[in-house]
């Protein structure tokens, strides 16, 4: 009889308190994260300008993260924790 | 009283069964492996002198802590020999770097594979080949040193085909891509001595790194004419646009003739850098760059990595035969870093 | 897909948004972060040869499911 060992890590579910959601997006500050990928803020950009014009947000800001293989860094949540309600991060490869 | 091993066990009646085992529970990296027993996982710890839950990293971008427990358990079924160990921990301590940044290099569609310069003592007295055949086949410590940090990579980090780890067409680099450099036989400053650490220690040196493109020169007896040869075939390589790291590995004819005439790692830097840039109009005609030709685009040069220090140069390979090698490094070296850790014995 | 996931952590709403072929990639991200239900939107890949036209429709496609998930979330 022969016992092996696992090599394997399991990932643990973390409990998570989602962010309140706003009622409407009217008045609301949107930022905007792009992962540098070639059309991600062009992209992003558009989604911004209908949402404004569309769902009466106020308005919008891109924020470019360092590089797409990252996390937004430290600086770009800071500032969006006080200056955005809302986020729309993505795009591409 | 050793301290407890806390993986789960999986018991089996024989041999066979426990490599299919192996392969049913997708641990594979698609060869066979080693069983990983107790036994031999303790051999492991014991020969780096680790307690089972030390943490060797931490990766940030997957959440996830590797321990000297896991380490040793794949390093057993990578086929590695206890002595290994200090290697391999060096290595994982090399990717989990956040210099190195895991995520991008380990997941991208670029397709990197983790390219392990040993540089030190370790090297001889191991038995990590630099010489002949220096990427291929044949030698236990290069093969299971180099495959041990990729099991850690898909069964800790996640880092399976298809899920994690979307090389679009990757390369047999990511299998095992380790080599040792030559330094008995090469006049040069060792690669970890160029990179801060005295000549006594021994250390690996991580680079996300594309695959070796080899090239040839046979006519020169001048360290300009080997080089230039080399940079015309690395002028247009890689991602071209990206400016990562790039490894230059020199191997023993064009050693001897770029020694022979003065010249150093420094010298080979600075040429290759100088020499392996492209106008913007060439970039943009072959749809690297973007935008309309403009009237100075001819003149405005794009150096193919950011700085001549982005060259990481290293004396390997066999003595004969009139072939080197470059090996591009993925993205970009502000998101990718080549990394040196001590291996630590 | 990460930074939708840190910055509700923070307490933003957030809308992530991927391509279509690194669906399998994201949900295991999200596995690995102990979040095997995060929902995030997708679109079809790739996106960095498009026009300007395609970019158009491509955002006008895409903005009714950024505004369901930045107002309903993820429950």
């Amino acid at each position: 009889m022969i016992e092996i060992l696992d090599p394997t890590v399991a990932a643990s579910t973390q409990p998570i308190a989602f962010a309140p959601r706003p009622r409407a997006l009217e008045g609301k500050r949107v930022a905007l994260i792009e992962n540098t990928k070639y059309n991600s803020d062009r992209l992003l950009a558009r989604i911004g300008d209908m949402l404004k014009e569309e769902y009466g947000v106020a308005e919008w800001k891109m924020y470019r993260k360092h590089n797409a293989g990252v996390p937004a860094h430290q600086e770009i949540i800071e500032a969006i924790k006080t200056s955005a309600d809302v986020v729309v991060a993505g795009i591409g490869d | 009283m050793p301290a407890t091993l806390t993986s789960q066990r999986f018991k089996v009646q024989s041999l066979d069964e426990a490599m299919e085992l192996c392969y049913a529970k997708g641990w594979s990296d698609g060869l066979p492996v080693v069983p990983p027993t107790e036994a031999g996982v303790r051999a492991m710890l014991d020969a780096a002198k680790l307690a089972p839950d030390t943490q060797i990293g931490y990766l940030s971008h997957r959440a996830v802590s590797i321990t000297a427990e896991k380490v040793a358990i794949n390093a057993v079924m990578a086929g590695c020999k206890p002595e290994y160990m200090p290697v391999v921990v060096a290595g994982v301590e090399g990717i989990a770097d956040d210099r190195w940044s895991y995520h991008g290099p380990g997941t991208s569609t670029g397709g990197a594979a983790v390219l392990m310069i040993v540089n030190g003592p370790i090297a001889r007295e191991l038995d990590i080949n630099a010489g002949d055949n220096l990427f291929g086949p044949g030698w236990r410590a290069n093969l299971t040193i180099g495959r041990a940090v990729r099991l850690v990579m898909r069964n800790v980090a996640g880092s399976l085909p298809g899920l994690l780890d979307r090389g679009t067409v990757g390369h047999p680099g990511k299998l095992s891509y380790v080599i040792a450099e030559n330094e008995t036989e090469s006049p040069w400053t060792p690669l970890h001595v160029e990179r801060g650490f005295r000549p006594e220690q021994s250390t690996v040196t991580v680079m996300a790194a594309e695959s070796p493109h080899q090239f040839y020169n046979q006519l020169s007896s001048t360290p300009e004419g080997v080089l230039t040869t080399l940079a015309d075939n690395m002028r247009v390589s890689g991602n071209v646009m990206g400016q990562p790291n790039y490894c230059l590995v020199i191997a023993g004819e064009h050693m001897r003739t770029i020694a022979g005439g003065g010249w150093g790692k420094k010298e080979i830097r600075e040429f290759v850098w100088k020499h392996t840039q492209n106008s913007h109009a060439h970039l943009k005609r072959t749809n690297r760059m973007t935008g309309a030709i403009q009237a100075d685009d001819e003149q405005k040069l794009r150096p193919l990595v950011a700085s001549p220090d982005d060259l990481l140069v290293v004396a390997a390979g066999g003595r004969a035969g009139a072939f080197s090698c470059f090996i591009p490094g993925w993205s970009s070296a502000k998101t990718s870093q080549a990394v040196t850790k001590e291996i630590k014995r | 897909m990460l930074d939708g996931i840190l910055l509700e952590k923070t307490g933003v709403p957030a809308a992530s948004i991927i391509t279509d072929v690194f669906e399998k990639t994201g949900r295991a991200m999200a596995e690995q972060w102990g979040l095997p239900h995060y929902k995030y939107l997708a679109m079809p890949h790739p996106i960095a040869n498009l026009t300007d036209a395609e970019l158009d429709r491509r955002a006008r496609e895409i903005v009714p499911e950024v505004v369901k998930l930045l107002l309903q979330g993820q429950e």
